[in-house]
């Protein structure tokens, strides 16, 4: 086997014409067919605009005989060699023998270093056998590629090919810095000359990669979560979601307490859409155990849901908004407004059950409270106060340039990647698919209410951003058909639960969802005739939403990773439960 | 192009891979073999177009093994087939359908870090809630809630 290590010198400006042309042109006519193609690098150290080669052949004598074949080939020597000649400086060659097996790595994305050392006449052998010797050593610390002895023209030369991952790990282990186990013997000094040069895997765009660590902390992270992120200057390149920073465990809890118990657990999974969270367990639960829910009862959950919904799409503007910062008129404007909106729907929901997050309000049959004097009239006030206050933050944001240019053609979601992750609610209808969970298997009597699913199909931030502005309007539309049609009559079906473990639940199981403030939210139970859950499977909307995030975010901009994350409207206590 | 209904993709199933599905709630149940675990996500996705990847989880029914679910959505029509596996006692490995669904990637590696499940060809199988050092698998039954857990340093 002998191999041929070409280097040619391009004028410069025009390497990248040649690397097109070599690749649509010159590897198609030739393929392996006249030797085998073995790599190809740019220099991006030492002389710049370099493209090197390596070639291997059978023996000189096939080597030949191929060289001469690809001379007949016309396509060669008419369409192909004319129009590269022209873009070369210079052109360099050495014929190899192999002194250890190559091995060219598996994987993309390297740099490599080619190194070549001259020897003292005569020593060449005795360096290569101390330089075999240490390999296996060496190797430990980086990777080999190939070892190689000059056959041709300037002899005595060791030509040896590293990869590595990136500049960082070849300034930690190359030459086996510091490890003495790993270095050709010094005393040897059989060499005269060495030249080195780094080669980098074309397709590389060339910066150092740095890797940013953006929380656990961050505040645009809305919690705590942790992305791991490799930037080429500015760009994200790559990125490791860290989650389970809030992970309490909520599905093992959910098996050791009774379906009493749990609903208000329930809502500490997503505990800024409360509501919904303790609607999908109860709901579930429900289905498993074929437990009906007075009409009442029904119109009051819808009630509660649309009303967290507002709630929530308020926390989710404010925060976002903010996030994406001063060019949104002083960037704590919208937070302060969106924030004034959610505690008069947190007013609301205090009067009706004593808290202001986490409500404990749905009970299995039914809801816990009724609504009490007043009440309906003072909903009625907000959700119409609400309902104005949309049409001034519309104002300000819809043609504002900067918001548009923050979010249109952000965080692109494709119609196909948003089915194949998973993702839901205004994502997913961001993403020109009406897919609602209401709509598509209404519960609690959704099918009497009269409302619109928002579709938008460019699937980016800003699209995302008018679905939820549309579903805010339609939610007060729903508030307000609630209102209007609420039939008299008992709240649950199972009034006055007096002991925890009084409901049971016979064996069964089912997967029961709700659309919540997120998307869909549902559980899955395995219910085994006793009073708590043999096993409850939480699908959290923001747990699903926030895998999109590796497939989205790399080569977009630092700064559009934050307004990427607050489209996505993650609630970490539903991601990690 | 007229929806799948989830009679015509029962009559599909149970052509195609000899099992009877489940029809409960506009949903499908289909048991299979682990070995055409990866096959029928295939099927589902592309002759089912059960395009929608919702979850993946797993039930230990302890000395029977532990059961793999999977529930894939067809948001046109609409209609949902959750497919299932039973693991032999103790075994732990199963295929996995990350090749098929890019979605099945975290719930995978949540599933592993719950159940201990081993999902073979996942490209990235590491916890994914817990910390990398946790011991144990907690949603498993053998694994009391009050298993004392070295104290973080």
């Amino acid at each position: 086997m002998i191999y041929e290590l070409r280097t040619y010198t391009l004028l410069p400006g025009k390497q990248g014409e040649y690397l097109k042309f070599n690749a649509e042109v010159g590897r198609k006519i030739r393929g392996d067919r006249y030797g085998k193609f073995e790599g190809g690098w740019t220099t991006e150290f030492g002389t710049l605009n370099q493209y090197v080669h390596l070639w291997s052949y059978a023996d000189l004598n096939e080597r030949d005989r191929l060289r001469a074949e690809l001379q007949k080939n016309e396509a060669w020597t008419k369409d192909y060699i004319p129009k590269i000649r022209p873009l070369m400086l210079a052109q360099e060659n050495k014929f190899l023998s192999a002194v250890t097996p190559f091995k060219p790595p598996t994987d993309s994305g390297n740099i490599y270093e080619l190194r070549w050392y001259r020897a003292q006449v005569g020593k060449l052998g005795e360096w290569l056998n101390l330089a075999k010797g240490v390999l296996p050593s060496r190797e430990k610390y980086s990777r080999n590629v190939g070892y190689w002895q000059t056959e041709a023209g300037q002899l005595n030369e060791a030509v040896h090919l590293w990869v590595y991952k990136d500049l960082n790990e070849r300034a930690e282990h190359a030459g086996g810095r510091a490890r003495p186990d790993a270095r050709v013997a010094d005393e040897v000094g059989p060499m005269a000359d060495a030249e080195a040069r780094h080669v980098i895997e074309i397709g590389y765009g060339g910066n150092e990669r740095l890797v940013m660590n953006m929380g656990p902390q961050h505040p645009s992270a809305h919690g705590v979560f942790r992305a791991i992120l490799t930037l080429e200057g500015e760009t994200v390149v790559a990125v490791d979601a860290v989650i389970g920073y809030l992970h309490r465990c909520h599905e093992k809890l959910a098996e050791t307490l009774t379906y009493v118990q749990y609903p208000s657990i329930a809502s500490k999974t997503d505990y800024v859409s409360a509501m919904t969270a303790e609607l999908a367990y109860v709901a579930a639960v429900e289905k498993v155990g074929q437990i009906g829910v007075p009409k009442r009862a029904q119109y009051l959950r819808v009630l509660v849901a649309e009303l967290q919904r507002i709630a929530s799409h308020c926390l989710w503007l404010g925060t976002w908004c903010l996030d994406m910062g001063g060019a949104l008129g002083g960037g704590a404007t919208i937070f302060l407004y969106a924030i004034r909106e959610r505690e008069l729907i947190l007013d609301l929901f205090e009067a009706l059950t004593g808290a202001r997050l986490l409500y404990g309000f749905h009970q299995v049959g039914g809801v816990r409270y009724d609504l009490p004097a007043g009440w309906p009239e003072r909903c009625r006030q907000t959700v119409d106060l609400v309902d104005r206050r949309l049409d001034e933050y519309e104002a300000m944001l819809d043609d504002n340039a900067f918001f548009r240019v923050r979010t249109q053609g952000v965080g692109v979601i494709s119609r196909e990647l948003a089915l194949d992750v998973g993702v839901c609610g205004p994502l997913i209808r961001g993403s020109g698919v009406a897919y609602d969970v209401r709509r598509t298997e209404p519960y609690s009597s959704y099918g009497d209410f009269d409302f619109k699913v928002p579709v938008e199909t460019a699937g980016d931030c800003y699209a995302r951003y008018r679905v939820r502005m549309v579903e805010f309007r339609e939610s007060i539309k729903i508030v307000r058909q609630v209102l209007d049609g609420l039939p008299a009559g008992p709240i649950s079906s199972r009034p006055g639960v007096k002991s925890v473990g009084q409901v049971r639940i016979p064996k069964g199981e089912g997967y029961t969802r709700v659309e919540g403030a997120r998307g869909e939210l549902g559980c899955y139970v395995v219910a085994d005739g006793s009073a708590k859950p043999y096993r409850l499977k939480w699908r959290g909307a923001s747990f699903s939403n926030l895998s999109i995030l590796p497939h989205i975010i790399p080569g977009h901009k630092v700064a559009d990773v934050v307004a990427i994350m607050g489209s996505v409207d993650p609630v970490f206590g539903e991601v990690d439960r | 192009m007229t929806a799948l209904t989830p009679a015509a993709a029962a009559a599909q199933i149970q052509q195609h891979f000899g099992v009877a599905p489940v029809v409960a709630g506009g949903g499908l149940g289909v048991t299979l073999p682990r070995e055409r675990w990866q096959e029928f996500a295939r099927f589902a996705k592309n002759a089912l177009e059960c395009r929608y990847f919702n979850w993946l989880t797993a039930v230990d029914w302890k000395e029977q093994g532990l059961e793999i679910l999977a529930r894939l959505d067809n948001v046109e029509a609409p209609m949902a087939v959750t497919m299932r596996t039973r693991l032999e006692p103790g075994a732990t490995h199963c295929p996995t359908v990350t090749g098929v669904f890019r979605g099945a990637d975290w719930m995978e590696r949540e599933c592993y870090d719950m159940f201990g499940v081993v999902f073979d060809g996942h490209p990235d199988l590491r916890r994914i809630l817990l910390g990398q050092d946790w011991e144990g698998h907690p949603l498993r039954k053998d694994y009391a809630v009050d298993t004392p857990q070295a104290p973080y340093r």
